[in-house]
């Protein structure tokens, strides 16, 4: 009897629960089930179009689930209790001071990618345009105390090589990893901060004079003309949703914004097509307000730029030199490119990566010429 | 499909249930029957086919063994056929692909390479299949006139894929005359949740410990006893997890099937141990294998002979590869030795016993580390590692980061190996007061586990599935 009591208690607990979330997603699962079986029907029911269904199938449901902050938000709640540092089988790392990695083992970084921005150095001298290759730092873990046996990271030394590699050839080089101020890096995210960005664009800026004859307009760049915006535990990044708030807090994200007279555009282009255009002062051109201010949307890093990820044309009107500038990098590039834009004419920054921009680098360099191309990619490109 | 999936926890069980329960009981087997088999089809839909003519072979056989009784030359070819057949069947799908790589590699011969894939659970289905037949001939089960009620006997989807091997006598009659009630559902829901929590949170954690460590090539003896100690946590809790699935989802539906695990790491002798783990393993090729064969009945040195068929057969039943046939001669010899030298009766009773139980476990893990290697070299290496011969003997940094990461989970485990949280439910069942609390706090515990089974499930993107191999 007594026995029976707290099973048939258990039982009735465990049918509200299943039920719940059963009813709760039915409507979709019977709307998805029909959509895939549907399709399924037109391409015809064979076993290898029942099991790309079933693969079809599972995917939606997973995404139903996953989409629902309070799972993942339980999930982190409930490694945070455990005092986790590592999350769903190493899949990120925490360190002691709250800062979430994702370990690399393997950076992809190899012989062709040096080959290629050695081409990519020799086209511009062919067209004696300037060039500057740029090793942007990135989050690792190599010297972390607390996560040294947490697996190895290669990233750092990876780097390392590619810079050597990229020197010994005689092509111009900066590695940023050398300014610890680039070395920030929001506490959820991958991505380095806007401070880091903006003393990258600096450091960039410095370098140019140096090898273009055009004047770059350093004064831009003092740390005194600009006001710091602070959006309090407002950006939840991309490793940060992973795992939700409770296990990885949340970032404040500011902004450095100018106070000095600014006046640009901004376009972003998709295969050539216009897709975002936008003008007026630093903020008007660039910040996407609506997306910081909306404190349902945790990816502030989107805000820059305009969350910009093909082709992105800054035009300085203000500009004191006619200097045209190409650079060519993955999303770090989103804040610098805002900073280093100011002290230019022209600015024009491709993203490489994969379903970005991947159309020829050559030709693009051919039909801009700019004064100055600035490769921050590690990887490889469509140099034709 | 897993159990432990979204899909099947919020769309497919809670489904199954709603039409099980509305259905006419006239229906309910052909119901669950299909329901199987689209269980088994979501997974795999090409093999689905042969489940279906394992079905139909096996129903056959016991038809004509029921309809020749008395016969004993045609029964006995009935019987001989269907198992042959089911053999067979097995032999294609499992052991064909390792006979041919092994004649190539070890004879030299020239065979053309099978790209034959192994159904999921194709050696438990199989056994279940021949249980029926032998036990219609052995009158342990009445022949069942609607083969649907053999096919839901075969398939039938909480012991389909993992076990525990269902014999035929022990659901004969529940097949046809069984009644649920509220009580057996509710014990099959806590039996399911238990289940469930043991193998998402402590069967999986356990499987990154032992996938880390032992792929990664532990290089100290601290490590690579982490590394065998995880894997033996993990398949105990898994295996036994599925077991608890399956023996609480029969429940649901008004089925008893028997228990499969006994905390085996508590047993004092080899021999022992095997009377914990995978009973229905055991016992099956006990009652169908080692006594036909004369059992221990006989002469001494046929007694071992009959030891070690069994055991080879155990060994690469759970799978095709030449580490499951040497942890079969492993037991085979540890069982040996114990039966010769008389160890279980001589350690019962005097101060070695507790010396001879850890040695017992010790003995355990090793035999799962050869499981766990199908590489022979890496299994070399993984063992002189263990035992100091090749790897550092120091503090292994590493091995205290996992300790550290999973000191819980390792607390958890320990304490579930032993039948330690039976006993306080029991002393709570004997007072009144402290029933009350224990009732509340059990359903709560419940609560949260299911909800952070959830959790885990819809996150948590490490959900192995390591009977791929039966």
């Amino acid at each position: 009897m007594k026995k029976n009591i707290e099973e048939k208690m258990i039982a009735i607990i465990f049918l509200g629960i299943m039920y719940g979330i059963c009813f709760s997603h039915l409507k979709t699962h019977v709307s998805d089930f029909l959509n895939v079986a549907k399709a399924t029907i037109k391409e015809g029911i064979t076993l290898s179009n029942i099991e790309k269904a079933r693969d079809l199938y599972e995917e939606k449901d997973e995404a139903l689930y996953t989409q629902q902050e309070i799972w993942i938000e339980g999930y982190g709640l409930v490694q945070r209790t455990l005092g986790k540092r590592e999350i769903n089988n190493f899949e990120l790392l925490k360190d002691g001071s709250g800062q979430l990695y994702m370990p690399l083992t393997k950076s992809n970084i190899d012989k062709e990618a040096v080959a290629q921005v050695e081409k990519l150095n020799r086209y511009c001298e062919g067209k004696e345009i300037s060039f500057l290759f740029v090793q942007l730092p990135y989050k690792n873990y190599d010297n972390i105390k607390e996560l040294q046996n947490y697996g190895d990271d290669s990233t750092e030394e990876d780097f390392d090589w590619f810079v050597e590699k990229v020197k010994t050839k005689g092509i111009s080089c900066l590695d940023l990893r050398e300014d610890e101020k680039t070395k920030q890096y929001y506490r959820t995210d991958h991505h380095w901060t806007v401070e880091a960005s903006f003393y990258a664009a600096k450091d960039i800026a410095d370098r140019m004079t140096g090898l273009i004859g055009q004047v770059i307009d350093m004064e831009v760049y003092e740390g005194e003309k600009y006001e710091t915006e602070i959006y309090k535990e407002a950006f939840l990044g991309s490793y940060g949703i992973k795992v939700g708030k409770y296990y990885a807090g949340e970032d404040d994200f500011s902004l450095l914004i100018p106070n000095f007279p600014t006046r640009l555009k901004y376009e972003h282009r998709i295969d050539g097509e216009l897709i975002l255009a936008k003008s007026g002062d630093f903020e008007e051109s660039f910040i996407d307000k609506e997306l910081l201010e909306n404190k349902g949307y945790h990816n502030k890093y989107n805000a820059l730029l305009h969350g910009g990820y093909v082709e992105n044309i800054i035009y300085n009107e203000l500009a004191k030199n006619e200097t045209k500038v190409l650079v060519i990098g993955h999303s770090y590039g989103r804040p610098l490119v805002q900073y280093l834009g100011l002290g230019v004419q022209e600015l024009r920054y491709l993203d490489p990566q994969d379903g970005r921009y991947n159309e020829n680098i050559l030709e693009y360099i051919e039909k801009y010429e700019p004064d100055i191309v600035i490769d921050m990619y590690n990887q490889k490109l469509n140099l034709g | 499909m897993l159990f432990s999936s979204t899909i099947f926890l919020f769309l497919f069980l809670p489904c199954v249930l709603l039409f099980y329960y509305i259905l006419p009981r006239c229906v309910r087997n052909f119901f669950l029957f299909l329901v199987s088999l689209i269980f088994y089809a979501w997974g795999e839909p090409r093999v689905v086919f042969i489940l279906l003519g394992t079905v139909a072979v096996n129903y056959l056989g016991g038809y004509l063994v029921e309809r020749f009784r008395g016969q004993k030359r045609k029964v006995y070819s009935i019987i001989f056929v269907t198992v042959a057949v089911d053999l067979g069947i097995l032999f294609i799908f499992k052991y064909l692909n390792f006979v041919t790589a092994s004649l190539r590699e070890i004879a030299g011969m020239e065979i053309v390479k099978t790209q034959i894939a192994l159904p999921i659970g194709i050696s438990f289905f199989t056994f279940q299949a021949l249980s029926y037949v032998i036990d219609v001939y052995r009158k342990n089960g009445k022949m069942q006139k609607n083969p649907l009620n053999v096919g839901l006997y075969i398939t039938f989807f909480p012991q389909l894929i993992a076990g525990p091997i269902v014999r035929y006598e022990t659901v004969a009659d529940e097949i046809d005359h069984r009644r649920e009630n509220w009580g057996e559902f509710a014990k099959g829901t806590k039996r399911f949740l238990l289940g469930l929590s043991k193998k998402i949170l402590l069967a999986n954690t356990f499987a990154v410990l032992a996938d880390r460590i032992i792929d990664g090539s532990a290089s100290t003896v601290m490590l690579a006893w982490l590394g065998a100690i995880s894997y033996t946590m993990q398949i105990f809790f898994d295996f036994s997890a599925y077991s608890d699935m399956a023996i609480g989802l029969g429940l649901m539906f008004g089925f008893h099937f028997l228990e499969n695990f006994n905390y085996p790491y508590i047993a004092k002798t080899i021999t022992e141990f095997w009377r914990r783990w995978h009973i229905s393993l055991s016992t099956w090729f006990r009652d169908y294998v080692y006594i036909p064969l004369g059992g221990s009945r006989i002469s001494k040195s046929r007694t071992i002979w009959n030891l070690g068929t069994v055991w080879i057969l155990t060994g690469i039943w759970h799978g095709a590869n030449w580490n499951f046939v040497l942890w079969g001669v492993y037991y085979f010899l540890l069982l040996t030795i114990e039966k010769l030298l008389d160890i279980p009766r001589k350690t019962s009773r005097n101060k070695w016993k507790y010396v001879y139980q850890g040695t017992t476990l010790i003995l355990v893990i090793i035999g799962w580390v050869v499981f766990r290697i199908e590489d022979m070299h890496a299994l070399g290496q993984y063992l002189l590692t263990m035992f100091g011969i090749r790897g550092d003997l120091g503090m292994d940094e590493t091995a205290l980061m996992y300790l550290r990461e999973n000191w819980l989970f390792m607390i958890v485990g320990l304490l579930c190996c032993t039948p330690v949280m039976r006993k306080v439910k029991e002393k709570a069942e004997q007072k009144t007061d402290f029933y009350i609390f224990y009732t509340i706090g059990s359903c709560l515990a419940y609560s949260v586990l299911f909800l952070v089974c959830t959790t885990y499930l819809i996150k948590g993107s490490y959900n192995p599935f390591i009977y791929f191999n039966f």
